[in-house]
């Protein structure tokens, strides 16, 4: 088979794509990976070929112009956050529908496989006539139909309509995760990916103290949010190593750390976590997945977004409690803490749902079902 | 899934020793287990274009300094040579260095994270050490023709002193992995056959790689690999060059790490990039001139096409024999490329239909993927 992967810019977007990749690369299937702006690099040390399906484009700036105008940061009105959502992502695809119809045509894939909110690759397989495959990337959910309706560049194809519905869906969520029982499409298994890379030496050993987790991902500069320094102050006194990630927000000043704490600009979770004893984050939906997937019980002070949504699904489970961030003080995420590590069924609970997701079919088997699409 | 696995995955400092291990890598990954690479120098370059996480186990050195330091204290196994390896234990003496190279820092790694598994090319001592030590099966991933049994065996005797200074008891309980095709092979395979995947790296895809298909000439792929040309220099272009302008066909020269400016003027059939993903060239191309390195033999074999071999050293007699032999390909001495056998490579019939046969042989060989649930059960 050959398989065309794609994604909008956005890290959080590309990363959850590669195992499936990978696991199609190790079974012999030709790969390719179609994005544009940032991702690009990003995507090239995955060891997957790449194509910049929008070369011509400065993506990056008109990017960064639509995630200031349309940033859902601190929005949690629903339908204002899909309206925005439709916005941003239907210009990035028309932006990259042209270079993956054009892709399409000269690397020949027998199936598109796209994240949600790559309405792109829904269209472009349409144009095709090749059958597309919805990958999931956390709760389940439908292809993000806001940016599909408000797309303007199917027309130049003749399309009056866009496509309704891809030819599968692949739910990475465990049902037991699925509170509201959406149970979309194909299961299989969530497997945590960041493209790790170079590790530091100490991170490849397993820790002497209980590790504690501490990001809110790469948002947080922006959000000027105190939650970071709540979280580091509740967490100076208690008998546990702290690893802080700055999510790549470089130049976030988080001031004076206690000496149980180790800080970085950027760490590859999917390293970090499983040898973590709990984690403390904003519910992005990498992070929260990726504990899911380590067994790692959760604190977690949504933001904004579909952090929310998410956090409820892992509280309504029994692995995670939220905090409502923009209040929280450090002796309320202390005491979270210290619950997570003490005597509730969190710990138990989480390493029941990293079996139950450890049990479901894996990417080669859903390689499997893609390959008898007709 | 029977729980989670984590597998260190170890290669000698080169990039031939990690690339062809990635795949493997990949698949584990790719069904929920945790992986590790731990490698060094040139082999560090390689393991971080496979997105997994990496741990260097010579941190400061450059490959140059390593391959410097290696060929230092060993000149014999300089990797332009005259040697013509065939089965790897026949060699122990000659690749011992490398084998020790990043041992007792790839141990200490492998004791802080814990491994239930380590994966580790023939030539690459701490892998068995660790896993002796650990009391865990190692994986000897081989990478081409050149056989591995006794290797083991060898290094344990050569090495005894690590091992007991690591506290390791013997060799570990062992899997091997053949990469070999067996049609191509003179006697059965070694342990379980696993399936080739070419990967160098992956990355960005060329624009104009990916316009070249249907082109009407022939179009030859020449490599020399990446240590070749750092050794030896870019003479042997240079002779490819000259022999290229006389044959009605176009070729495209992977410098690897030569360096351009050292080649002489080329003929207008000639194009030279410093750098491509060669596996991905080689789906575009009619034949490939190679060195004979086992990574580049398997990936011509891999994409159906002839080749010619140039084989100086290391496995790379054992790598040309095999094909040429199944008859997949050619081989000379790197000063002997004519105008005539470039001509015969582009243009053989036999020699095309050979190719195809060994990339059938190939792809009917079981995946790396398939091979998950095998080790799984080996662990356990």
């Amino acid at each position: 088979m050959r398989l065309l992967f794609t994604a909008p810019p956005g890290a959080g977007h590309l990363f959850p794509l590669f195992p499936l990749a990978w696991a199609a690369l190790s079974s012999g299937h030709a790969v390719a990976m179609a994005t544009t702006g940032a991702n690009v690099d990003l995507a090239a040390r995955s060891g997957v070929p790449v194509v910049d399906i929008a070369p011509d484009v400065d993506v990056a700036t008109e990017y960064d112009r639509l995630n200031r105008e349309t940033n859902l940061g601190g929005v949690t009105d629903p339908a204002t956050a899909r309206r925005r959502g439709g916005v941003r992502f239907a210009a990035m695809a028309d932006l990259m529908l042209d270079g993956l119809v054009r892709h399409i045509e000269r690397w020949r894939p027998d199936v598109v496989l796209y994240d949600p909110y790559q309405v792109a690759g829904l269209v472009a397989a349409h144009l095709a006539g090749i059958p597309a495959v919805l990958h999931g990337t956390g709760l389940p959910m439908r292809t993000f139909r806001p940016a599909l309706d408000a797309m303007t560049r199917p027309r130049q194809y003749g399309l009056a309509e866009p496509p309704t519905d891809p030819a599968a869906m692949l739910n990475v969520c465990p049902d037991s995760v699925d509170w509201q029982r959406r149970h979309r499409g194909w299961p299989m298994r969530y497997v945590p990916n960041d493209l790790a890379g170079p590790l530091p030496r100490w991170l490849a050993a397993r820790p002497s103290r209980p590790r504690i987790c501490v990001t809110f991902g790469s948002i947080l500069a922006d959000l000027g949010s105190t939650a970071l320094r709540s979280t580091v102050d509740a967490l100076a006194e208690m008998t546990v190593e702290v690893v802080l990630s700055k999510g790549g927000a470089n130049g976030y000043e988080i001031g004076a750390l206690p000496p149980n704490v180790r800080v970085a600009d950027w760490l590859p979770l999917s390293v970090v976590l499983p040898a973590c004893s709990a984690v403390v984050h904003h519910g992005g939906a990498g992070t929260t997945f990726g504990a899911l997937a380590s067994g790692v019980p959760q604190v977690i002070l949504p933001h904004g977004g579909d952090q929310p949504v998410n956090a409820r699904a892992v509280v309504e489970r029994g692995v995670a409690i939220m905090v409502e961030s923009e209040s929280a003080e450090p002796a309320t995420i202390g005491e979270a803490v210290r619950l997570l590590l003490g005597r509730s069924s969190h710990r138990a609970t989480a390493a029941e749902v990293a079996r139950e997701n450890a049990a479901r079919p894996s990417p080669s088997d859903a390689l499997a079902r893609i390959a008898e699409l007709p | 899934m029977r729980g989670t696995l984590r597998v260190l995955v170890t290669a000698a400092p080169g990039v031939g020793h990690m690339f062809p291990m990635v795949p493997l890598a990949w698949a584990l990954r790719s069904a929920g287990h945790e992986v590790l690479l731990v490698t060094g120098g040139r082999g560090l370059g390689a393991a971080v274009k496979s997105g997994l996480p990496v741990v260097d186990y010579a941190p400061g050195m450059s490959g140059q300094e390593i391959s410097d330091s290696i060929n230092r204290q060993f000149p014999a196994h300089l990797p332009v040579g005259e040697s013509r390896i065939r089965r790897l234990a026949d060699a122990a003496e000659r690749v011992v260095h490398i084998a020790r190279f990043g041992l007792d820092t790839t141990i200490r790694i492998a004791e802080a994270w814990r491994p239930d598994l380590v994966v580790h090319d023939p030539l690459n001592a701490a892998g068995l050490i660790a896993a002796a030590k650990l009391g865990i099966p190692a994986v000897q991933h081989l990478l081409g023709f050149a056989r591995g049994a006794g290797l083991s065996t060898e290094l344990y005797g050569l090495l005894r002193a690590d091992f007991t200074r690591h506290g390791a008891p013997g060799l570990p309980a062992s899997v091997v992995l053949d990469v070999a095709p067996p049609a191509l092979l003179a006697e059965p395979p070694e342990g379980w056959s696993m399936r080739y995947l070419p990967h160098d790296g992956g990355g960005p895809l060329a624009s104009w790689l990916l316009d070249s298909a249907g082109a009407a000439r022939p179009l030859i792929a020449v490599t020399l690999g990446t240590e070749t040309p750092l050794v030896a220099g870019t003479g042997t272009f240079d002779r490819i060059a000259a022999a290229a302008e006389r044959v009605d066909a176009d070729f495209v020269f992977a410098l690897g790490g030569a360096d351009p400016v050292g080649l002489g003027a080329l003929p207008p059939n000639v194009r030279a990039k410093r750098w491509l993903p060669f596996s991905e060239l080689l789906t575009r191309c009619t034949a490939a001139v190679h060195h004979g390195g086992s990574g580049v033999t398997l990936s011509t074999l891999a994409a159906g096409v002839p080749q010619l071999a140039l084989p100086n050293g290391a496995d790379r007699h054992a790598n040309a024999g095999a094909v040429a032999e199944y008859g997949a390909g050619l081989a000379c001495a790197p000063d002997e490329v004519t105008p005539a056998v470039l001509a015969r490579l582009a243009t053989d019939e036999k020699l095309r239909q050979s190719a195809v046969e060994a990339r059938a042989a190939i792809e009917a060989m079981p995946c790396p993927a398939d091979l998950v649930p095998r080790l799984e059960a080996a662990v356990r």
